[in-house]
């Protein structure tokens, strides 16, 4: 069932929602003073939400309604506006982008409107086949870097090399960002340990099934409660639960320091995926924490069709993998092998199980393929490239 | 003569390399040399810091640098030896392993142009590699959590946020109290003691991030453990001078599962305790080689907790003395703070003064209770706001309106 995104500002007071009629049902995101703190599926019943059961539906969500407890209960023990940090650092948004200058027009249109100051905007402009894109940053009047060689690793350090700012953040070029996104995800670090953030992605638009089968099964949300994560609570190998590519910024010295994006690794490169996976296992491993804020608001755009979800999820299994080998033959983690066991079995082994036993809720039996073929791709990509290492030398 | 407006104590004992890099980084203050005194306190005998000290003095970019060895005594003594020797108006504390950053006196000295009673906590911030070891990694975090939430905005600070290296205040403030407690001799919280004091006689801590220093702590984690051992009797130590704060020290924390049975270990076998300390660090660069670091955390932590513990039995014996130490404190006063319309903006109670109770009203109601560690200075309207919000009685509060 496809789904109408909305958006509420419980402050506003709650009101029946116009909707198109296109849809029976609306994911609406709740808001208060700005901050997000949840998103229910409520019907919609003649192109209209109607407010009591969009209150009954954030009333029965129990995390919703804890957190909106909790912000009244802060209002009232204090009533006046609530401190902010008193120095903001500077900041550069990098978006990396590859032959989608209709996306990177929309991208780049969101990003002019944060309401942060003191920053900059760079598009660095990977492998491009023509030079769309480019005209696209010359009319906006935003940063350009050229990245030749495919790879989605190499453009975000070509980012990183070219950025100035303090803090760097990056997004994807089908990401639509919220005018608070900046300014949500710089606040964390002002805490000495935090080296990145990362925010919450909601999907942009659920308008046809594979979209809805591709929430369900890689959704980027990661909630709506702020998460601060250390080595010393979650493994390193875990570092694929803190968030996404789509929204995630690090202190910029850190970052070169780390050799974040060194690995050849992600989009464009035989692993497909991984880049920012391995770039917060690299931060946990050495200490920092990363903490994920569901403050800072994005909206991705999923791919339209099934063959398209089918070759992402793909990706995504072999970025997996292909970082968990890393992660267990470079760095001697076993934690990540672990990892590796319990996702292949509670995972894709389980999918499997379901599709083929036609249980109710299963997913469909080639995506659940497509997955599993991408755990074995991505280990083969991992096997591929230590032995062009060992050939050719370092 | 330039005025001194700032007289610097170092004490130092065993660090030349270190010493000499903390006078490098005085040397280099945006305030003029003239106007800062430097004054080295030496505890013990020290000859390689005698040489490091004899030729900053004649390469002559501190002029006004002066030293004093003394038997070793302990960090107290030293700093006390070395605020005696101070003539400038503020004193600024450095540790040995301190590289004040170019502009850190200057910012300090910022906040006592008024007169004012204030003590500045400037930030010491490791310098880690990249790549630390997970004993490193600890001790760093431990450094910067701790820095982190003092600056916090809307966050009240007490007696447990001063650590005494790259702290400044006027030295009449220092002495009006009666400057550190000798008693303390070995590592730590002679400090903690000193900032009781100080927040009791009015003296407000106002954190200055833009002071930092770079903190070149070398540390390996036989020196992480053996320094919990003192830091416990430090603790007793306070409690012994101070019953009032009891209630308020890391022992009175009440210890469950496995914690529970390391106490009991410390206290009836506190030779095994000891034994099974030394054997246990050896097993932890294992478990980081193998990357276990949830196993490394909880092993380490462990032995910390042995460690601390077993500096709690040399002091008092047994776990039932504990108990009786803890429960032989004064009752802390109690107070009433009505939040029908919020915390007050000029909310004023007993925790500026110390420990008490505070009970929670709104609507004629009460909602609960909160235990102040206090002396609290600072942002106290937006600290107890925070205190009671985290408490699940606070929920009560909204009972009073219609929801929205």
């Amino acid at each position: 069932m496809t789904a109408h995104i909305a958006e509420v500002e419980l402050d506003d007071g709650l009101d029946d929602l116009r909707v198109d009629g296109r849809h029976d049902q609306a994911l609406v995101l709740a808001r208060l003073r700005r901050r997000p703190v949840g998103a229910v599926r409520v019907p919609v019943r003649d192109g209209v939400v109607r407010a009591e059961e969009l209150l009954a539906a954030l009333t029965e969500d129990e995390g919703a309604r804890r957190r909106i407890e909790r912000e009244l209960v802060r209002r009232q023990l204090a009533p006046s506006e609530e401190p902010r940090p008193s120095t903001t650092p500077s900041w550069s948004v990098v978006v990396c982008t590859r032959d989608r200058p209709e996306h990177l027009r929309r991208c780049l249109g969101a990003l002019r409107r944060v309401d942060a100051e003191g920053g900059e905007i760079l598009v660095v402009d990977n492998a491009p086949s023509d030079d769309a894109s480019k005209r696209i940053v010359d009319e906006l009047g935003v940063g350009y870097v050229l990245e030749p060689e495919p790879g989605l690793n190499r453009a975000r350090r070509r980012g990183l090399d070219a950025a100035s700012g303090e803090i760097v953040l990056f997004t994807d070029d089908d990401v639509v960002v919220d005018p608070g996104w900046v300014t949500a995800m710089l606040e964390p670090f002002a805490a000495y340990r935090v080296g990145g953030t990362a925010g919450l992605v909601l999907p942009l638009e659920l308008e046809t099934r594979a979209q809805e089968v591709f929430e369900r099964v890689a959704p980027f949300s990661r909630g709506f409660e702020r998460r601060v994560f250390d080595h010393t609570t979650t493994p390193p190998a875990a570092a694929g639960t803190v968030g996404a590519g789509a929204s995630m910024a690090f202190r910029r010295s850190l970052a070169s320091d780390l050799k974040l994006f060194d690995a050849p690794l992600d989009v464009g490169t035989a692993s497909l995926s991984g880049g920012d996976t391995y770039a917060f296992y690299l931060l946990l491993d050495a200490g920092y924490q990363i903490v994920y804020t569901p403050e800072a608001l994005a909206w991705h755009q999923h791919r339209r069709d099934m063959d398209a979800v089918r070759a992402t999820l793909h990706a995504y299994s072999a970025g997996v993998f292909s970082v968990l080998a890393r992660c267990v033959v470079e760095h001697r983690d076993l934690e990540a092998l672990r990892s590796g066991l319990v996702w292949l079995v509670g995972h894709h082994l389980r999918e499997l199980a379901r599709s083929g036993m036609r249980r109710r809720g299963r997913l469909p039996g080639r995506l659940v393929l497509a997955e599993l073929r991408g755990c074995v791709e991505g280990l083969r990509a991992y096997g591929r490239e230590r032995d062009e290492e060992r050939q050719g030398g370092r | 003569m330039t005025e001194i407006l700032c007289s610097v104590v170092i004490p130092t004992c065993g660090r030349p390399r270190s010493l000499e890099a903390a006078l490098r980084g005085l040397a280099e203050q945006t305030t003029p040399a003239e106007a800062l005194e430097v004054v080295v306190v030496l505890d013990g005998r020290d000859d390689a810091s005698v040489d490091v000290l004899r030729s900053a003095e004649a390469a002559g970019h501190l002029p006004n640098l002066r030293w004093h060895e003394q038997e070793r005594s302990g960090q107290a003594t030293a700093l006390n030896a070395g605020v005696a020797r101070a003539t400038g108006p503020v004193v600024l504390f450095v540790d040995d392993d301190l590289v004040l950053h170019p502009r850190a006196v200057e910012a300090h000295l910022r906040h006592h142009r008024e007169g004012r009673a204030v003590a500045v906590l400037g930030d010491p911030r490791i310098v880690r590699r990249a790549r630390a070891t997970l004993g490193e990694q600890s001790l760093w975090a431990w450094w910067e959590d701790f820095l982190t939430e003092r600056s916090r905005p809307g966050r009240a600070l007490g007696y447990r946020d001063f650590c005494a290296g790259n702290v400044s205040l006027r030295r009449s403030d220092f002495q009006a109290v009666g400057g550190f407690d000798e008693g303390f001799r070995g590592y730590g919280r002679e400090d903690y003691e000193l900032a009781y004091r100080l927040l009791r006689a009015g003296v407000r801590f106002l954190p200055e991030p833009d002071a930092p220093a770079d903190h070149h702590h070398v540390s390996s984690t036989a020196k992480r453990l053996g320094r919990k051992r003192p830091e416990a009797h430090g603790d007793v130590l306070i409690g012994r001078k101070h019953p009032e704060l009891r209630r308020g020290l890391p022992l009175a924390r009440p210890q469950t599962g496995w914690r529970r049975q390391l106490v009991r270990l410390a206290f009836r076998r506190p030779d095994v305790a000891t034994t099974a300390i030394d054997v246990c660090r050896r097993v932890l660069p294992l478990l980081e080689g193998l990357r276990l670091r949830r196993l490394w955390t909880a092993l380490d932590t462990a032995l910390q907790t042995l460690a601390y513990w077993l500096g709690v039995a040399d002091e008092l014996g047994s776990w039932t003395e504990t108990q009786r130490f803890l429960r032989e404190t004064p009752d802390p006063p109690r107070s009433t703070l009505d939040v029908t319309g919020g915390v007050p903006e000029d909310a004023a109670g007993p925790w500026v003064d110390g420990p008490c109770l505070v009970d929670v009203t709104a609507h004629g109601r009460r909602l609960g209770r909160l235990e102040i560690q206090g002396p609290l200075v600072g942002d106290v309207r937006s600290h107890l706001a925070e205190e009671i919000a985290r408490r699940p009685w606070s929920v009560l509060l909204l009972s009073e309106r219609a929801p929205s």
